[in-house]
């Protein structure tokens, strides 16, 4: 059974990628990290977070993944012995010097190697294995014919399987440095390849791809023998976290059991792609990427409002979920909710209450709290989204 | 050892090249290369080979084969790959990594050196960070002095992409643009490469010391430019840039507020 690992941006996302099914997640601390947008941990966070995902019996793997300038190596020593002192289970690193230090150090830290590194070949992963690494996060960019000889090697072996991608290999562009002085190989990237190029006399040359997706090739990886499937994305909210870490869970337990149908995995694309406002494709996995798998004309995202509210407890007595609001709803409004213990389900909303009891005909406000009458029993945490699409429709 | 390490832009300019002295050449490898329009056969090359591109496994098998072919002509490797260290182990040629982007501190280019005989230290450093890592190196380190700087490595065929979605005709090295910032797109069958425009020159650290190579890549050159340049450092018709030399680039987002 390969882990599915999860972003988490901050502790929130972290306990929403635990509750909706993910078996370890992944994020930076302050430093050293190449999300730096992120809110991402501090020292106490990153020991906080290992405790609970190990009362879960679940994993945490923290990011060290810049590529280190000669004036960022001061405290590296101090944050890699703390990083083990409280037993993260690993580390994900793309400079030599990471691996080198940790095994000066006496550190029992799990390696994995960053797809930074553009790993796509048996001696490259040699190299690695040699001073000491355990895993290789193989470049977005791998195929499936190298993803087997590569995983023959006796490593680990962890794959993205979604969210977005990088025009380049991942480490090899310094486009958001030239543009914007932002460090993109420590943090920064402004992602230039989502912009317009100008070209005279002719259309914009954009380079932006589709996002990627395995979902079509889940059960092959899983064939494969692939460690960790690893799903792109810490700064994306909670409701994508649940959304598409759900659906995973839901999409590998179903092609373990030999239950995947292609009529489930249009349901699921549909849910994935609506989600990340972007479509996606499997990309580089059974083919060398061509039209189909990029943009052509910029960013065409719309930002959608499918997230409506958060089920914060429900009134056992009165039959009443208790939802604090996300974006607009009203009475008459088909919706869903979703949750790692429950089958998805539809439901027409006939009544809202405020926290005064009294009727309203919509919930106008973002965090604004509101009672909805419900039959069902709904744990704390599961979402309300819009109704975009039923599963009856693709079985 | 000859100090100055230069790519050859055309076969007509070889001859010329090897008159001068203290010139290495440096062959962009054809099959192996992405980035280059001029790209030399195994049979054609006699001194060092650049191998630039990220390699899967029968790519490694057939450049074992090639370099095998050219033992005895080769005197060097320039290389991106990792996996390339295992196939070159036994050839008794120069090993040069050069890892772009990656090559950015004095520590992790002593590790590698190791490994090489020497490293291409990045040239997305400011001047004052290349200094502290010659300062340290253990080895000589290969220095780009002058060059297309290389912006982007992508394995897609972006510029086929682009004109079959238009339907428009198939034209190579395109330049676009962003704002103010140009750039210099090349594509082959392996891939696309975005450089900046204007050629980054730091021909003013020829004088710093501990170095192996002083590389002039001299990709897209014409022959009278090219002669220039290596000849009497010589660049007044050549567009350039200083670049990122006397301009540290921002650790974090964050960064530009502080």
């Amino acid at each position: 059974m390969p882990e599915l690992l999860a972003p988490a941006g901050d502790f929130e996302k972290l306990e929403f990628a635990f509750l909706y099914g993910a078996d370890a997640v992944y994020f930076g601390g302050q430093n050293y990290s190449l999300r730096a947008n992120a809110k991402n941990f501090s020292n106490e966070e990153i020991k906080s977070a290992t405790q609970y995902a190990h009362k879960l019996n679940k994993k945490v793997y923290v990011t060290v993944n810049i590529v280190f300038h000669n004036a960022d190596l001061k405290g590296i020593d101090e944050y890699l012995i703390y990083l083990d002192k409280i037993n993260v289970d690993g580390i994900i690193a793309s400079d030599i010097l990471i691996i080198k230090r940790v095994k000066k150090l006496g550190l029992k830290l799990h390696l994995c190697l960053s797809t930074q590194a553009s790993v796509l070949n048996k001696k490259a992963v040699d190299f690695w294995k040699k001073l000491g690494v355990k895993r290789i996060v193989l470049a977005r960019e791998a195929s499936r014919k190298e993803i087997k000889l590569i995983k023959e090697r006796g490593i680990e072996v962890e794959t993205f399987i979604h969210g977005a991608m990088c025009t380049s290999f991942s480490g090899k562009c310094v486009l958001s440095n030239y543009m914007t002085l932002r460090d993109s190989n420590r943090g920064g990237c402004a992602q230039i390849c989502r912009w317009n190029f100008l070209i005279d006399g002719k259309p914009d040359l954009t380079i932006m791809p589709k996002d990627l997706n395995m979902l079509p090739f889940i059960k092959d990886e899983i064939d494969l023998k692939i460690d960790s499937f690893k799903i792109e994305g810490r700064m994306r909210s909670i409701y994508y976290v649940a959304t598409v870490i759900l659906c995973y869970r839901r999409i590998i337990d179903a092609a373990i059991k030999d239950e995947l149908t292609i009529g489930l995995e249009k349901y699921y694309l549909n849910i994935l792609n609506r989600c990340a406002n972007r479509e996606s494709t499997p990309q580089f996995y059974d083919k060398l990427p061509g039209v189909n798998e990029q943009y052509f004309d910029g960013r065409i995202e719309v930002s959608n409002q499918d997230f409506l509210g958060l089920v914060i407890d429900y009134d056992e007595v009165n039959k009443l979920a208790i939802v604090e609001s996300r974006n607009y709803f009203k009475i008459g409004d088909e919706v869903q909710f979703f949750g790692p213990d429950m089958e998805t389900f539809n439901y027409k909303i006939n009544k809202i209450y405020n926290d005064d009891f009294e009727e309203i005909e919509a919930s106008r406000h973002p965090k604004k709290i509101v009672k909805i009458p419900i039959n069902k029993r709904l744990s704390k945490n599961t979402m309300m989204r819009i109704k975009a699409f039923d599963k009856n429709d693709f079985l | 050892m000859k100090k100055k390490l230069v790519t050859v832009n055309s076969k007509e300019i070889i001859n010329d090249l090897r008159e001068i002295d203290n010139v290495t050449l440096l062959y962009p490898l054809k099959s192996f290369c992405v980035g280059n329009e001029v790209l030399f056969e195994i049979e054609e090359i006699d001194d060092f080979v650049l191998v630039n591109r990220i390699l899967d496994d029968e790519d490694l098998d057939l450049l074992k084969k090639v370099l095998n072919k050219g033992k005895g002509n080769i005197k060097g490797i320039v290389f991106d790959d990792l996996g390339v260290l295992d196939i070159i182990k036994d050839l008794n040629i120069v090993k040069i990594l050069l890892l772009d982007h990656l090559a950015t501190n004095y520590e992790s280019i002593n590790y590698y050196l190791e490994y090489v005989d020497s490293v291409v230290v990045s040239n997305d450093l400011t001047e004052e960070e290349i200094k502290e890592i010659l300062n340290k190196s253990k080895k000589g380190l290969v220095l780009n002095v002058f060059g297309l700087k290389t912006l982007m490595y992508s394995r897609r065929l972006l510029l086929t992409n682009y004109n079959k979605f238009h339907n428009l005709e198939f034209k190579n090295n395109e330049v676009a643009s962003i704002e103010n910032k140009k750039f210099r797109i090349i594509e082959n069958e392996y891939g696309t490469k975005f450089y900046a425009l204007k050629y980054y020159n730091a021909l003013k650290l020829l004088e710093l010391e501990n170095v192996f190579f002083y590389w002039y890549d001299t990709t897209l050159l014409n022959k009278e430019d090219t002669l220039k340049l290596i000849k009497e450092n010589n660049v007044e018709n050549i567009e350039c840039d200083e670049l990122f030399l006397n301009k540290a680039t921002i650790y974090k987002v964050g960064d530009i507020d502080a």
